[in-house]
């Protein structure tokens, strides 16, 4: 076959090493050099791309597919910056991430704390339902195609290469198998996104047993399991697990279709209610799990318009604490190198003694500093009047967030000062 | 040749000496674009060829990073043993060569037009460093209509010997500087030099040097000073000399410093009166110009500005004339120009805005559209920049962002002195 031996370069990218291989596919970490980085690029060596009559339409297809995944640009997805199909050569350019992949934390021996594990699953299913949005289903989820690069930070890989092949490399190799497949792929039903929550159960299930759901000889002996078998839940392998995470991946991996969670929001709604008891006691020891975070982002009316993507760098420029009532959170004169947005609770701002407001969850304070420019002393003082959780940004990590983020910070603020104002303006004409 | 590189080809564009170019369809990203292709000759070259190999993706990187309105954009750039491709952003109108011939000339306000956008991106690019050493009618392009310009084939390595452009253009030294000439080292200057040749030829349809031969012409160039276009075009008016004059002369330290002081000439020549019937409209240059001066605008970087030139609508408004009814549904906002605006309430005077300041920004800052709360009129003969919040929608996230950083600023102030006037009172 045209091409499989070593190769030197891949259209215009130099070749760095090989990365992996699979039955109709290769992956390589490439040099970018017009944009000067290292990506990863995945070549397929497909049948149906050499068939004469079918090769054509093969390739449209995979333009099509691969460009509609080109426009997935999600912290949690790996993106795909470039799509070839010529006659001799396919392939799909990618970013590269160093890493390993979840198949590491998938053996007995090296299996993750649940918690960790649940907060991976979480993200993937934020990034799976940002994804369907945009009409993309994945259709080959497992372990080998989440990229894992530090803490709980994933990256979802290989979208719109169902169409390569049955998409068996990455950018680690794994073996070919149909241990992830939902039922209405194996029996070649239509499959929509649904089928990727089944595939996310198999893989949540890995990860906190340790063991995928079926086991079989062969091929057959699987399908047939996917099929036909009950599956056995979680805890029955780790007994430490609770009921609802049983119950969660039971739900996922539903053979019925309906009876899953019918949206992405559903599973991960479902996903961040598991550990709330256990989060309130985390908070307290000043610990924020990345889905908290997100979470309660999304829930406080200041961020309402901002995106998925925004609220994650939100989640990560920020500082976070939990206060008991009667801290000092800002003193008048001090300088300011934040501002905040109450999380829960209360805070009020005095000044002198003064009262001059009371801040509610989801509402801003220290904000002047910031928005002013010119003079970044506080105007007030903020003590906390009931236990609370606030949300620090740092101003000099605001420049740092993409542009959009920003212009969302801006939005929010501009609008809570036009409702100032004509506060003001309403107090000044009368009353 | 139905594909260059993995780009299918839609049709040839043009052809040089070292490479052709052809129009091409970027299937990924579902756009037209540009593409290059350097002939296999010119890379196995076994002096240049190397070089060029080395130079290319430097250049190509520096040149990808200028991003700017009047620039034609680098998507892309590749290199292999004896193939070589830069693929650009498609300007589908053709080349300003068009324009410099005696039947066929543009009146001059467009002319000054067209000048003005290269000095400001030239200004651009060599602020990141990049010269471009290579400017020529045929270098600069327009896609919808002559103004809509866009400079071409910025680095000078991908050029090779700079033979070709999305439309083919002539070898010739006729646009090179006299250091250039000399083959000294050149600088940022001598792009200026060239672009005063361009104007040169597009005010009078002739080059200001002619010559039968090569030799003659590098003579001339490095010898002789150049009629001045009134002589050929009686038309020209004398700013318009000077401003050539000055862009031509032989000594690089005589000429102007940067893009940015050849533009400020254009402009007040522009605003003295080119000669030619009294202008009813607003010029780009004359718009980018007024915005350029505006506090309101002192953030804006000048892509961001001229997203504003596109966007705005620009109005003269008579005295006594109603921009703003109070109690009437609002979509635009306005920024006044020159002039005067009364602001009234219950036909009770609020206040007086004088040129700079902007009226009617409830209608964007309070994002669910509003009725407005007072009546604008003009108190005196008023020139307005009206920008409708379903267009800024539309402009980049970065001008939306200076628009929003400039209302907070506004915001603040006014919180600032309402807060002043609630505790004093």
């Amino acid at each position: 076959m045209a091409g499989r031996g070593q190769l030197e370069r891949i259209g215009k990218y130099p070749v760095l090493r090989k990365l992996g291989e699979g039955a109709t596919s290769e992956v390589y970490q490439c040099r970018d050099p017009f944009n000067d980085r290292d990506v990863a690029v995945k070549v397929a060596f497909p049948e149906t791309f050499q068939d004469p009559e079918r090769g054509r339409l093969y390739r449209k297809l995979f333009l099509t597919e691969a460009s509609l995944a080109g426009k997935l640009q999600h912290p949690h997805i790996c993106q795909i910056y470039d799509a070839v199909a010529e006659e001799s050569l396919h392939y799909l350019v990618m970013e590269f991430v160093d890493g390993g992949t979840l198949e590491k934390y998938c053996r007995a021996d090296s299996l993750l704390p649940v918690d960790r594990a649940v907060e991976m699953i979480f993200k993937c299913t934020r990034a799976l339902e940002f994804a369907h949005r945009l009409g993309v289903t994945h259709r080959d989820l497992k372990p080998a195609n989440i990229l894992h690069t530090g803490e709980t930070n994933v990256k979802i890989t290989d979208f719109g290469a169902a169409l390569i092949a049955s998409g068996e490399t990455t950018q680690i190799s794994s073996i070919g198998s149909p241990a992830y497949m939902s039922p209405e792929q194996v029996k070649e039903q239509t499959v929509d996104h649904r089928t990727d929550i089944y595939s996310i159960g198999v893989v949540l299930y890995h990860l906190l047993t340790g063991r995928v759901p079926f086991q079989g000889a062969n091929n057959f002996s699987l399908i047939y399991q996917i099929t036909n078998a009950k599956v056995e839940p979680p805890s029955s392998l780790r007994p430490e697990l609770p009921p609802q995470i049983d119950a969660i991946v039971l739900r996922a991996m539903a053979r019925e279709r309906d009876q899953r969670y019918p949206r992405w929001e559903d599973f991960s709604n479902a996903l961040a209610q598991v550990f709330r008891a256990e989060r309130a006691v985390a908070r307290k020891a000043q610990d924020f799990a990345d889905s908290d975070r997100f979470e309660t982002l999304r829930a406080l009316s200041f961020f309402r318009d901002f995106s998925d993507a925004e609220l994650w760098e939100v989640a990560h420029i920020s500082t976070w604490r939990h206060a008991d009532a009667g801290q000092a959170l800002m003193k008048e004169g001090a300088p300011g190198a934040d501002f905040c947005i109450l999380a829960e609770g209360e805070v009020k701002v005095t000044k002198r003694g003064k009262l001059l407001g009371v801040v509610h969850p989801g509402e801003c304070f220290g904000e002047m500093a910031y928005l002013a420019r010119k003079d970044n002393r506080r105007g007030a003082d903020v003590t906390v009047t009931a236990e609370s959780s606030v949300i620090s940004v740092p101003t000099v990590k605001l420049v740092q967030v993409s542009e959009g983020c920003q212009h969302k910070f801006d939005r929010a603020f501009m609008t809570i000062l036009v409702e100032r104002l004509s506060a003001a303006n309403v107090r000044l004409s009368g009353v | 040749m139905d594909h260059v590189a993995n780009y299918p080809v839609l049709r040839k564009l043009g052809e040089g000496a070292t490479s052709e170019v052809f129009l091409c369809q970027d299937p990924f990203r579902g756009r037209e674009v540009a593409v290059k292709r350097i002939f296999p000759e010119a890379l196995r070259d076994p002096v240049r060829g190397r070089l060029f190999r080395k130079l290319f993706f430097t250049e190509a990187s520096l040149a990808g990073k200028l991003q700017h309105p009047h620039i034609a954009q680098i998507y892309d750039a590749g290199i292999g043993e004896d193939s070589g491709y830069i693929v650009m952003e498609f300007v589908p109108g053709g080349t300003m060569e068009r324009f410099c011939v005696p039947e066929n000339l543009l009146p001059l306000e467009q002319v000054v037009d067209i000048v003005f956008k290269c000095t400001r991106a030239l200004a651009y690019a060599h602020m990141h460093g990049v010269a471009h050493r290579d400017i020529k009618p045929g270098n600069i392009l327009y896609a919808a209509s002559p103004t809509d310009v866009r400079i071409g084939d910025f680095g000078l390595a991908l050029n090779v010997h700079a033979q070709t452009t999305q439309i083919t253009g002539v070898g010739s030294p006729a646009y090179m500087s006299p250091e250039q000439i000399r083959e000294e080292l050149v600088d940022h200057r001598t792009d200026l030099y060239s672009l005063g040749v361009v104007m040169y030829q597009l005010l009078v349809g002739r080059l200001p040097f002619q010559a039968t031969n090569k030799f003659s012409m590098i003579y001339q160039i490095t010898q002789h000073d150049p009629a001045p276009p009134s002589a050929l075009r009686p038309v020209v008016p004398a700013s318009l000399d000077r401003i050539v004059r000055r862009a031509m002369q032989k000594d690089a330290a005589k000429r102007y410093h940067s893009g940015d002081e050849f533009a400020e000439d254009l402009i007040e020549a522009l605003r003295a009166g080119l000669g030619e019937a009294a202008r009813e409209t607003f010029g780009d240059a004359d718009k980018f110009a007024l915005l350029r001066s505006m506090r309101f605008f002192s953030t804006f970087i000048d892509q961001e500005l001229w997203e504003v030139v596109k966007l705005g609508i620009w109005e003269r408004v008579p005295v006594g004339k109603e921009v703003v009814q109070e109690g009437e549904a609002g979509d635009f906002f306005c920024i006044l120009i020159e002039g005067e605006m009364r602001v009234s309430k219950n036909k009770k005077l609020l206040t007086v805005l004088g040129a700079g300041e902007c009226f009617g920004e409830m209608a964007y800052l309070s994002l669910s559209g509003q009725t407005r709360g007072a009546t604008v009129a003009a108190g005196a003969d008023s020139r307005i920049l009206q920008i409708r919040v379903a267009d800024l929608e539309q402009a980049s996230v970065s001008c939306r962002s200076k628009f929003d950083r400039a209302f907070i600023g506004i915001l603040v102030d006014r919180l600032n002195l309402a807060n002043t006037r609630l505790t004093s009172g």
